[in-house]
């Protein structure tokens, strides 16, 4: 065990103080908006904080650091692109000012609005889809850290996990947004304490620095471990498909319900760019814990997803470790209730409430408590505790059974998983808002699509002998695959939309008085 | 682009990428204290009222 009594009572403390916070919050929760985007009371301070938390989740720096412990530097550029086009997002209101200014709370009640019922269940059949799967892998790689940091036996993996797991629900169950927000406030500050100490105790440790942890990834990596452009899990490919992903990504659900949870449009914008100058960072450092672990270690075969928590575990001094585990765990916590939260939010509202509204066959229009003539406020907020906790067993699940038949990175499969929603929107979102010829017939069109080549990708891998030749290409490299989704489903959106033109005219889209 | 220069600019960005990160946490983390700080007040006042609002008659002379 790499831990004293002191780290662990530290963590302790942390965990007691978020679970009283998580009760506290539970009286704030008056109706579903609250429960889901905290009222539309987030001023930007706090906006930024908790938007900043939900991209800096425990599995975000397992995953960032297993990519700098595999390919070294080369995948930096991941953070320099996650930087410009948030800015530049942040700055132009591109999609984010609109979809605030409509006041929808998940983006299929945007398809409501724009297209019809039909494509909102459509488009948050395949959204719930793409969020659960994508998620699947976050609790076990939570766990992973944990054994590796306190150095608990490997064979304790999925007990560690479920432990964990319950903690979480437990505190999303309490408060919703509310408490959402409150660790996600905790996490931001606990963490980056705890970033900066861990970089300043590895730039400083004798085995370590700055030279030493370069020199090793140029000795097990090669140019690969530094030129993004000749490592063969980046590329060209990848550089056209990340940035079209980054430029729609502002629709993944999690994060979406930070500007939307804000109180205006103006807002909403200025919470993008300025969590968006801490892109670089949120991936680069996690990048370089990996990259020191490859040096620390010494040996490329030391397990890409075990090595940085060992390190952390062995080199942070009494204390320090107990701050840093207690800001991991916060950020443990803080993604998985704003994922759950996010993903159960998306089934109730825009599938199992939408299947009750035409039953009963009523209007396609939001209601004052917010809900849209299926469930009520009420009943929303309850179908979506109950699918918080089937969600987080699935998951349990999920992990034990996947964590060893990825095909590749875990930082691919969060893409991969995500574009099956993300390619749809281009189509859907992207010109839903912004051209408006789009209609119904082409939303379908794109979602279905857009869904087909990372599905097709993710299953093929799980049995490759019955990969069609056709396809081979795709399933080689998700890459491929994820870029011509997206190109796929843009082509479909305009393709069936212009031959539809009369049988299924566009709606119109008001955006007069937008902040 | 050569190995050496690949390394240069990692190097460059690495520093300015934790200066931006480390500037901005201190930025939020300063001034979304008292908001914080506001939810939390929120959330205990919300708790001692009841759940049909406010007592009204109870008013102080």
């Amino acid at each position: 065990m790499n831990l004293s009594w002191v780290d662990y009572a530290i963590v302790l403390v942390y965990v007691g103080g978020t679970i009283t916070a998580g009760i506290l919050a539970r009286g704030a929760i008056k109706g579903i908006s609250d429960f889901l985007v905290a009222g539309r009371t987030l001023k930007t301070h706090m906006a930024v904080a908790t938007m900043v938390s939900t991209g800096l989740g425990l599995v975000t720096v397992m995953y960032f650091a297993e990519e700098g412990f595999t390919n070294g530097f080369a995948p930096f550029l991941v953070g320099v692109f996650s930087t410009v086009v948030h800015i530049i997002i942040g700055k132009t209101g591109f999609i984010v000012s609109r979809l605030r200014h409509l006041r929808v709370m998940t983006v299929p009640e945007f398809y409501e609005i724009k297209y019809n019922r039909g494509v909102r269940l459509f488009g948050g059949s395949i959204l719930a889809l793409a969020g659960v799967l994508n998620m699947g892998l976050f609790p076990i790689l939570g766990s992973k850290f944990v054994i590796g940091f306190t150095g608990i036996p490997v064979d304790y993996v999925r007990p560690v996990m479920i432990g964990m797991l319950i903690v979480v629900v437990f505190y999303t169950l309490m408060g919703g947004m509310v408490s959402v927000v409150l660790t996600d406030f905790a996490q931001f500050i606990l963490l980056s304490l705890g970033f900066f100490v861990a970089t300043y105790i590895i730039l400083t440790h004798p085995d370590l620095g700055w030279t030493n942890i370069v020199a090793a990834v140029e000795r097990h990596r090669g140019e690969a471990g530094f030129n993004t452009f000749a490592n063969p899990d980046f590329g060209w490919i990848w550089v056209f498909y990340f940035l079209s992903v980054l430029s729609i990504g502002i629709v993944w659900q999690p994060e979406m319900s930070r500007p939307l949870s804000t109180q205006n449009s103006r807002v909403a914008r200025r919470v993008f760019w300025i969590s968006g100058i801490t892109g670089m960072g949120r991936a680069i450092i996690p990048m370089f814990f990996g990259a020191a672990a490859l040096a620390y270690f010494n040996d490329p075969d030391f397990g890409s997803q075990l090595a940085m928590p060992t390190m952390l575990g062995s080199i942070l001094p009494i204390g320090i470790a107990g701050l840093f585990l207690a800001g991991m765990f916060a950020a443990f916590m803080s993604t998985h209730d704003s994922y759950l939260l996010a993903w159960s939010g998306v089934i109730v509202r825009d599938i199992i409430s939408p299947l009750k509204a035409m039953r009963r066959g009523s209007a396609q229009q939001v209601q004052e408590d917010g809900t849209w003539g299926g469930l009520t406020s009420q009943e929303e907020i309850y179908w979506t505790r109950a699918l918080v906790v089937l969600l987080a067993a699935f998951l349990a699940v999920f992990g034990i059974y996947y964590i060893d038949k990825m095909p590749e990175t875990a930082f691919k499969f969060m893409y991969v998983t995500g574009t099956i929603f993300f390619a749809g929107c281009v189509g859907t979102v992207g010109l839903g808002l912004y051209w408006r010829k789009a209609n119904a017939v082409g939303a379908c069109s794109a979602l279905l699509l857009g869904a087909f080549l990372p599905l097709a990708f993710l299953i093929l891998n799980l049995v490759p002998r019955y990969t069609p030749a056709f396809l081979r290409y795709f399933v080689e490299n998700s890459n491929r695959a994820n870029l011509a989704s997206m190109v796929l489903a843009g082509l479909a959106m305009i393709v069936g939309s212009l031959l539809t033109q009369r049988t299924h005219p566009p709606r119109a889209l008001d955006f007069s008085g937008m902040e | 682009m050569g190995m050496e220069a690949w390394k240069n600019l990692w190097t460059v960005v690495f520093f300015v990428a934790s200066l931006a990160f480390y500037t901005i946490v201190l930025v939020v983390g300063s001034k979304g204290l008292a908001d914080f700080k506001n939810m939390l007040v929120a959330m205990v006042a919300a708790r001692r009222i009841p759940p049909g609002g406010p007592d009204t008659s109870r008013r102080q002379p």
